[in-house]
């Protein structure tokens, strides 16, 4: 078989991929999911930036600290009657001169529930490994590099700060509702503490991870009907090859390397 | 031991791959192989070249001639390929083998009286009157090649040394073997491989060292 | 509820309003409560008060008895906890629905002084404050009369605070209007207490919030001499 090799090293790799990976347009979802005692609705988006990468014999890709960065607006709604004491107003009395006592019966009240909206974002890191994937579909070659398997994720710096940010988009709202005044101080705080880091890393995980499972990075992808020179005018038409196979694997020598091998015919 | 060595992209073509880049080439443009003067070719198409008649003076429209050869086929260093003597096939260089037609339109010059009497006009540019040699060629050559820092680049053979099989004397031989020669590098040189093409699009490659003939290969070694 | 909601007229009834009439004559008298999309379509049978002489003092030696009607929406329409009353002259009847969802609604009665969208004699209009500002009110039929109420605002750091500002809000606040005069004109309470309007006499006036008539600021200076229009 006539044979056409190109190999390249961890270095040029880090390169390639980070290109490749830079080059993945903007992903999203949306959907709801559980934000500790509360059903959230969410649209996410964001895109990848790689980070150092491994060769590993025969067919494994490792990245480490492969990141998904992200903006989300989260949406929920919070039922104040789940959070703020039962409230009544009493029976109040008044003495109307002339006319006597009067008295207004006991008013109990419902909370109502507020809507609130955050938008926010942050990265999420994981290292990943990935196999190696050769196809032809619909006439073209393709190599590349699918997640197999994956790190437990790390939140960013300002994942944390997400709780507060949520906290300030509550208290607007609560400074609206009447009768409110007397308990709003600790509302805010018993609902972020119903949320906590926990509930907000439960609802963001499953949200985010599938981003980073699902990642392919395109190595190769060539037609298999391959041109080698363009027409260059009525009398020298397109030059043509046929790439009839194509393999890729990780070979360890000196150095590890990613090899392309193609096999063509005229 | 590293393919891409220091280097961190290695890309190399087998010269059976290189063969089948030529083949493709010259199925395709076919008209890389075939010239002719007007007699034979009126005017170029996919197929065959016009080439101009050889003017001489007393021969009206000139000397019409053809010139056909075989696909080349390649045989780069090492040595796998059969050679004539006198012909050595050194490191970084290719050796060549076609086969060429020869063909002449070898008309007589009908200007005499009985002809004029006859009114037999005179038909040129007509090859009516062919004659064709042919010849086995076996040349030496070289890699012509260019590249620039934006990963772009080309190659082409360059042929150096021809020899013929079997021609005497020698002095024709040698006349012969230096028209070929030169008729053979034209041709080479006109046909220029991207070095995308010769990798198969695979990565990206700023050429830093090559390309370069070595064990049967092209083979060129760059960065991303 | 929220900031541009919490707004109060004695024209729109809401669970934190009450409406109160005292009924001086002997007598039958009908009435209807109705939300404010049925105005014009009081289809349902109108409920009855009916004003007995008056047999003795009321409880606790005076002229005077509350009684009250908690009003119940359900299946689009009002209905009271009693269909028909049986008073004594110079008894009060107290209205009330305490439903947040319900909507605003008002008693109108089949005598003109029955009526809580405008109010004449002997009635009164009350309304909880549940958020800190200061509110204008003034009379929807175009009368002169008008004030304004402060409302201060209430920071409970402990169960003392909590507790404290509950007794407070035991504590109603009063605001007598006759003869086109309210009397305090403007008056300061806490978050959560109730005010009191109670109407001697006019000639039909509404206590409404002036951001609901397109107008703000507090009353003019001679409001205190203005007359019911």
């Amino acid at each position: 078989m006539s044979k056409i090799l190109a190999a390249i090293d961890e270095g040029g790799a880090n390169t390639l991929l980070a290109d490749a990976i830079a080059s993945i347009p903007t992903l999203s979802s949306s959907g709801s999911a559980s934000l500790g005692p509360f059903s959230a609705g969410y649209s996410v988006h964001g895109h990848f930036a790689s980070g150092g990468v491994d060769l590993i014999a025969p067919s494994t890709v490792r990245i480490q600290h492969l990141r998904f960065v992200w903006q989300m607006t989260l949406s929920f709604g919070i039922d104040l009657n789940d959070f703020l004491p039962h409230f009544c107003l009493p029976r109040v009395c008044v003495d109307i001169p002339c006319v006597g006592r009067v008295c207004t019966p006991k008013i109990c009240l419902s909370w109502p529930t507020i809507g609130v909206s955050v938008p926010f974002g942050d990265f999420v890191e994981a290292s990943a490994d990935f196999g190696i994937d050769v196809s032809l579909s619909a006439g073209q070659w393709s190599v590349q590099i699918a997640v197999q398997n994956l790190s437990q994720l790390q939140f960013g710096p300002a994942t944390a700060g997400i709780l507060f940010l949520i906290g300030a988009a509550i208290t607007p709202l609560l400074l609206f509702i009447p009768f409110i005044g007397p308990f709003l101080a600790g509302a805010v705080d018993i609902i972020l503490a119903s949320i906590g880091i926990a509930g907000l890393t439960g609802f963001l995980g499953p949200i985010l991870s599938p981003f980073l499972a699902g990642l392919k990075v395109p190595v190769y992808q060539q037609d298999k009907h391959f041109k080698v020179l363009p027409s260059s005018g009525p009398v020298d038409p397109d030059v043509f090859i046929e790439l009839d196979a194509v393999s890729a694997q990780i070979q360890h020598s000196d150095e590890d390397e990613l090899v392309l091998s193609v096999d063509i015919s005229p | 031991m590293s393919l891409t060595g220091t280097h961190e992209v290695f890309a190399s073509i087998d010269e059976q791959a290189l063969n089948d880049i030529l083949r493709a080439f010259f199925n395709a443009r076919p008209r890389y192989r075939h010239y002719g003067s007007p007699a034979f070719v009126p005017a170029t198409t996919v197929n065959e070249t016009a080439i101009p008649a050889i003017a001489f003076p007393g021969v009206p429209g000139g000397i019409d001639w053809r010139i056909r050869f075989s696909t080349p086929v390649i045989d780069l260093f090492e040595q796998t390929q059969p050679l004539l003597p006198g012909l050595v096939l050194q490191p970084g260089q290719f050796s060549l083998h076609t086969d060429i037609e020869l063909c002449v339109n070898c008309v007589s010059r009908k200007d005499t009286r009985s002809d004029v009497a006859n009114a037999r006009a005179s038909r040129p540019n007509r090859p009516d009157h062919v004659t064709c040699t042919k010849l086995g060629v076996f040349g030496i050559g070289h890699l012509d090649v260019w590249n620039n820092p934006g990963g772009d680049g080309a190659v082409r053979l360059r042929l150096d040394s021809v020899e013929l099989v079997d021609i005497k004397p020698d002095s024709l031989e040698t006349v012969l073997e230096c028209v070929i020669r030169m008729i053979l590098d034209g041709i080479l040189s006109s046909i220029v491989l991207p070095l995308k093409a010769l990798r198969a699009g695979a990565f990206e490659l700023i050429v830093s060292e090559g390309p370069e003939i070595e064990h049967n290969h092209i083979q060129a070694f760059g960065n991303v | 509820m929220n900031a541009s909601t919490d707004t109060f007229d004695s024209r729109a009834l809401r669970y934190i309003d009450c409406y109160g009439q005292r009924f001086m004559r002997e007598g039958t008298y009908r009435y209807h409560v109705l939300s404010r999309q049925e105005q014009g379509l009081a289809s349902q049978e109108p409920h009855t008060i009916r004003v007995c002489p008056r047999k003795g003092d009321g409880r606790n030696g005076s002229k005077m008895t509350q009684h009250a009607v908690q009003l119940r929406w359900a299946k689009g329409r009002f209905a009271g906890s009693v269909d028909e009353l049986e008073i004594e002259v110079g008894d009060i009847v107290l209205w009330n629905c305490p439903d947040p969802a319900a909507p605003a609604y008002e008693i109108i009665g089949d005598q003109e002084f029955f009526a809580s969208a405008r109010m004449l004699n002997e009635c009164g209009f009350t309304h909880a404050f549940g958020t800190p500002g200061s509110y204008a009110w003034a009379d929807a039929h175009g009368s002169r009369l008008g004030g304004v109420v402060h409302v201060k605002e209430v920071a409970c750091k402990t169960r003392g605070d909590l507790a404290q500002w509950q007794q407070q809000l035991s504590k109603a606040a009063l605001v007598m209007i006759a003869d086109g005069k309210a009397e305090p004109a403007e008056i300061e309470i806490v978050a959560g207490q109730t005010v009191y309007f109670a109407i001697v006499t006019c000639k039909g006036i509404s206590v409404t919030d002036r951001r609901l008539l397109g107008t703000s600021g507090g009353p003019g200076k001679d409001s205190h001499a203005a007359n019911c229009a």
